[in-house]
């Protein structure tokens, strides 16, 4: 997750910065499904940034 | 089509923002969402909001709010409006996905996609309220 957004924030062109932002977004899904199923929220907080 | 600056593209995402607060606001008045889940939910779009206006700083003039017959309807109980919530997050994680990249400023990017990814856990959140798969 937080490569992805490294990604968004640092790829020089649009068109990678644009599929990388697609794949953050379907892993956002799976980063808090896995944490459902751990138990916990599916969200820890109003800003996710992933772990380094 | 000409590109959209950082501000018009920001007070979109604002105006999307403000729909997901007051549908959770809704939803909690008539008891259509789960009173834990829905506080949740809505302080994290509050945060969103919150971010968004002092970024913006009075920049941009987002269009007001109001009430959608669809969020009239989808109150009605709590699996219609798991439903309508489930789609307003769907439509506001896209148009992160579609304008994050977009902003030229690069700083911007990062934070904003924080709030995509917050969004995607929300849908996660919703989808196991009401016992459907948590992805799909």
């Amino acid at each position: 997750m937080r490569a992805y957004l490294e990604a968004v924030t640092d790829f020089p062109a649009l068109q990678l910065r644009l599929r990388a932002a697609g794949i953050c977004s379907d892993e956002a899904t799976h980063l808090g499904a896995v944490r459902v199923l751990q138990g916990l929220p599916a969200a820890q907080g109003p800003f996710v940034t992933g772990a380094l | 089509m000409a590109e959209r600056s950082d501000v018009d593209l920001m007070v979109d995402l604002l105006a999307r923002e403000r729909r997901l607060v007051s549908a959770y606001e809704a939803a909690l008045r008539r008891d259509a969402i789960d009173a834990s889940l829905g506080e949740m939910l809505l302080a994290h779009e509050r945060a969103h909001v919150a971010a968004l206006e002092r970024t913006l700083a009075g920049r941009g003039n987002p269009t007001a709010t109001v009430p959608s017959p669809e969020l009239t309807a989808a109150v009605r109980d709590r699996r219609s409006f798991a439903q309508y919530a489930i789609r307003l997050e769907d439509e506001t994680i896209a148009a992160y996905a579609d304008g994050v990249p977009r902003i030229r400023d690069p700083k911007l990017r990062q934070p904003l996609g924080s709030i995509m990814v917050c969004g995607g856990a929300h849908l996660v959140a919703l989808r196991d309220s009401i016992g459907i798969s948590l992805v799909d």
